[in-house]
């Protein structure tokens, strides 16, 4: 769209400058363990888990493989995986029992 | 209701009995050479150490016993008048004031009637239009809104944009009035300007604390802007080009001394300036793109008689993108098409007056007024395409209208009431119809032969009566003690649900010297107007709504304390405190956006309750070669809602801890003049990303996301600017013209506009703050015809 273009214009006196700010006081977060799971009705466990990482962490985010993951049921531990497979994912024999979908 | 007027009037009725051994001296004070009415010039009368004000009409009325006495007439800029006068009867006397010649050793001052210091009242600030014109600007274009962000308790938006927010408010907590009508957008390309052109201004006032019962609507300011009326004594015509805005000003009478006029138009040229890329980029086909902003300010006043005059002013102005697309062709799959079309995108306000004022007797002043106002935002798109084919000619058309609004039409009566020199009342009423449009769009398609399909969308006007009422009275208690009190009762009717307010205000003043007085005032505001918005910048996609059963109106309560100087050589210092809880604030609820805000915008926020203090500091000197002040303001605000940041505290989005402005005008002689602005804001506070981590989506594909902290937890860079200008005047044989010179960010400061996370040249992740506006400077000559 050529307003794209105006706009552009108009931002000539806007001829954004940018620089890089010291990081002193940027808050930095602890790495915090991060496990994801799609439940599905007729598909087994399946867990991912990584940790995360700080905005400013120049490192790459990468699985964890060899986490303990613990399901449980009503409160008590059915199943425990130790390892993930090929594919980053922890998972488990189990199937869920129903799944809810929450819009 | 009507006991209440009844109530107030019986009190009026006895205050004027009770003094009915006095006798009235009134009439107008102006400007000889224009006739423009003095608004707030000081009258004194020497023998009784009394005095008054003149109102926005510039009438005054002064209530004196029989017998001599002298009084003097003076404003800031003008030579003083005194008249000797023995009175012995109700007396008439308009004064006409020479505006004074600014030279050196002449100093143009006005009495201390109702310097700070001797006024009842706080948090208020009275703004020269002479010298906001000789600040330094942004593209040469002076801007009133961007002078009223240097005072103190008020903090500018973002970077070069002309929202303000004052003592910890929102954007949508000042009521901005122009010749007594509300403004909604004050904003001009996104902010960068706003509406109003200085060259069709009279007078500007800006309360932030102690309001008095006459304001109501908002919680949190009241900018009060009245239009020039018109030179009353000879044609004049002044003008300005500037680098990206021209504007003209026409005035003068059309009967002398009875009937005057004003016409100021402003036009940017960006479009034309703009043309030669939008060519470039568009070479292939015929389209002509554009945006441009223009105003024009129109005020017509007659004066039936010594006490009797009608005004009608208008307002109009409009911001406007365009493009227009001539028919281009093209081949997409063996078939030829031919397409053309238009799209419009649109935001501007009409506020309109009209007025009649009378003067019942010397001590009773009434007026009358009509008022209009709209403010509409639209989009509008036609598209028309051919496919051509072996068949034929198949045509088809498209059409989008989105359109959202607010209207007002209202009425109202106010009376100025001055039985005494220790009472100035006054008492008003006010019926206003409001008609929300918060958004509908319609769209319609027709393809061939086939019918026309139209989809309408959006929510359905919204028409909400308001009604208020106000008593006040600005009362001498003693020689120390001065008071002025008042109750402001407004409601709002709703069709399912009414809401009614009874507001009490007061502020007082107890001099300790006849130079040093100490203040305090309380005020409890209603405001039953939301605006909707994600930027806070004003854009015109931000949307004025109601409040409605679900939403209720936002209250606040204000306290202040402070005290105020008279120093030698005409330096005047002010210092405030203040304490302000605003309950049923809005917010949009976490994740919520503004898109689609229009339909069931009640479900997408959230009501909760703020805080702002503070401690303002303000040195000030209107008068003399130098001229200018120096502010500081120190404050908090914070937010808490329910359901946002967990419940937790946080702070306002433009909570900034200290300010800092600095502003000089200093005439070098005759011809030339400088001035400086000096700002330095401590950081606002955002909300930044400080996590990043991998989700899986439904297609079981891994990816990471940011996650924020609390909200506005992170604080960015200070912000500070210098901004420097030189005007030189120069009398020519048929008027007067001024070259203007000036420096926005003199010392190119990179100031923070937003942050985000980026990868640095190393490749290493960063902290990146972009800026606006580096150094930028600018031109503009502004002529005056006739002298």
């Amino acid at each position: 769209m050529r307003i794209t273009y105006l706009l552009s214009f108009v931002m000539l006196f806007i001829a954004g400058c940018s620089e890089y700010e010291s990081i002193e006081d940027f808050p930095i977060a602890k790495p915090t363990l991060v496990a994801n799971s799609l439940f599905q009705a007729d598909s087994a466990f399946k867990v991912h888990v990584s940790r995360s990482l700080s905005v400013l962490d120049n490192a790459e985010i990468l699985p964890i493989t060899d986490a303990r993951v613990v399901i449980f049921k009503d409160g008590l531990p059915v199943d425990t995986i130790n390892q993930a497979d090929e594919s980053q994912y922890y998972v488990s024999g189990l199937l869920p029992d129903k799944v809810i979908s929450i819009a | 209701m009507r006991n209440l007027l009844i109530a107030v009037f019986v009190i009026l009725t006895i205050l004027s009995t009770a003094h009915a051994q006095r006798f009235s001296v009134s009439g107008y004070l102006k400007d000889a050479t224009s006739g423009e009415a003095l608004i707030g010039a000081n009258v004194m009368a020497d023998s009784t150490a009394t005095g008054t004000t003149a109102n926005h009409y510039g009438f005054y009325s002064l209530s004196l016993s029989k017998g001599y006495h002298l009084l003097k007439f003076s404003y800031i800029g003008y030579t003083s008048q005194r008249i000797a006068l023995v009175v012995s009867r109700d007396t008439s006397l308009n004064i006409m004031l020479e505006p004074g010649v600014n030279m050196k050793g002449i100093e143009v001052k006005a009495d201390a009637v109702n310097t700070s210091t001797q006024s009842s009242r706080m948090g208020t600030v009275e703004l020269r239009l002479s010298q906001i014109k000789k600040l330094p600007s942004l593209l040469g274009e002076a801007d009133l809104l961007k002078a009223v962000q240097l005072l103190p308790g008020v903090q500018s938006g973002n970077e070069g944009t002309s929202g303000f927010y004052v003592r910890g408010g929102g954007p949508d907590q000042n009521l901005i009035l122009l010749d007594g009508v509300p403004v909604y957008n004050a904003n001009h390309l996104f902010g960068f300007f706003s509406v109003f052109n200085n060259d069709a201004i009279n007078h500007v006032e800006l309360v932030k604390g102690g309001f008095p019962a006459r304001y109501g609507g908002r919680l949190s300011s009241v900018l009060d802007i009245s239009m020039k009326e018109g030179n009353m004594k000879k044609l004049k015509i002044t003008g300005t080009l500037g680098l990206i805005a021209s504007k003209l000003t026409i005035e003068g009478p059309i009967i002398k001394d009875k009937t005057s006029f004003i016409v100021s138009g402003r036009r940017t040229y960006i479009d034309y300036l703009a043309q030669p890329l939008m060519q470039m980029e568009s070479r292939n086909y015929s389209s002509e793109t554009g945006y441009y902003f223009s105003d024009i300010n129109a005020k017509v006043n007659h004066i039936f008689s010594t006490k009797d005059r009608i005004f009608l002013s208008v307002y109009s102005g409009n911001d406007k993108f365009y493009e227009i697309q001539d028919t281009r062709d093209y081949l997409y799959e063996g078939e030829i098409y031919k397409e053309s079309g238009q799209s419009k995108l649109g935001w501007g306000n009409l506020t309109s007056a009209l007025r009649w004022t009378h003067q019942y007797n010397g001590k009773l002043f009434g007026n009358a007024t009509l008022t209009y106002s709209d403010y509409k935002f639209y989009v509008k798109q036609d598209l028309l395409n051919f496919e051509i084919n072996d068949t034929g000619v198949i045509q088809s058309q498209y059409n989008l209208d989105y359109y959202s609004g607010i209207r007002d039409y209202s009425a109202k009566y106010d009376l100025d009431f001055i039985p005494h020199p220790d009472h100035y009342l006054k008492s008003g009423i006010s019926l206003t119809r409001h008609i929300f449009k918060p958004g509908a769009s319609v769209t319609s398609s027709k393809t061939g032969t086939d019918p026309t399909t139209e989809e309408k969308a959006g929510t359905e006007n919204i028409p909400v009566n308001e009604v208020t009422y106000y008593a006040e009275d600005d009362f001498r208690l003693t020689d120390k003690l001065k008071i002025n009190g008042g109750m402001h009762f407004s409601g709002f009717l709703l069709k399912e649900k009414s809401y009614f307010s009874a507001e009490p205000r007061i502020s007082a003043r107890y001099l300790l010297t006849p130079a040093l007085s100490l203040k305090a005032s309380y005020s409890y505001m209603s405001q039953y107007v939301h605006l909707l918005t994600n930027s806070n910048i004003g854009l015109p996609t931000d949307l004025w709504v109601p409040a409605t059963a679900s939403v209720p109106p936002m209250k606040s309560s204000q306290v202040s304390l402070g005290l105020s100087l008279d120093l030698p050589r005409d330096f005047q210092f002010t210092f405030e405190t203040y304490y302000k809880t605003m309950k049923n604030v809005i917010e949009y609820k976490e994740g919520a956006s503004f898109m689609s805000s229009y339909t069931n915008w009640e479900s997408k926020v959230e009501s909760g309750k703020g805080w702002g203090y503070g401690a303002e500091f303000f040195l000030q000197k209107k008068t003399g070669d130098l001229t200018g002040w120096l502010g500081y303001t120190w404050a908090h605000s914070d937010r808490k809602f329910p359901f946002i940041n967990d419940g937790k505290t946080f702070p306002y989005k433009f909570d900034r801890r200290h300010d800092i402005s600095f502003v000089l005008n200093y005439q070098i002689d005759p011809h030339w003049d400088v001035s400086l602005t000096w700002v330095y804001g401590t950081g606002t506070a955002i909300t930044m990303p400080t996590v990043e981590y991998l989700v899986i989506n439904d297609l079981n594909w891994i990816f990471p996301v940011q996650s924020y902290d609390e909200r506005n937890s992170y604080r960015t860079a200070p912000y500070h600017r210098l901004d420097i200008g030189f005007n030189n005047v120069k009398d020519k044989k048929w008027g007067q013209r001024t070259w203007s010179f000036g420096l926005y960010n003199a010392y190119n400061r990179k100031n923070p506009f937003y942050y985000q996370i980026v990868q640095d040249n190393t490749g290493k992740k960063a902290l990146q703050r972009t800026a606006l506006f580096p150094i930028i400077p600018s031109v503009s000559y502004t002529f005056r015809i006739g002298k």
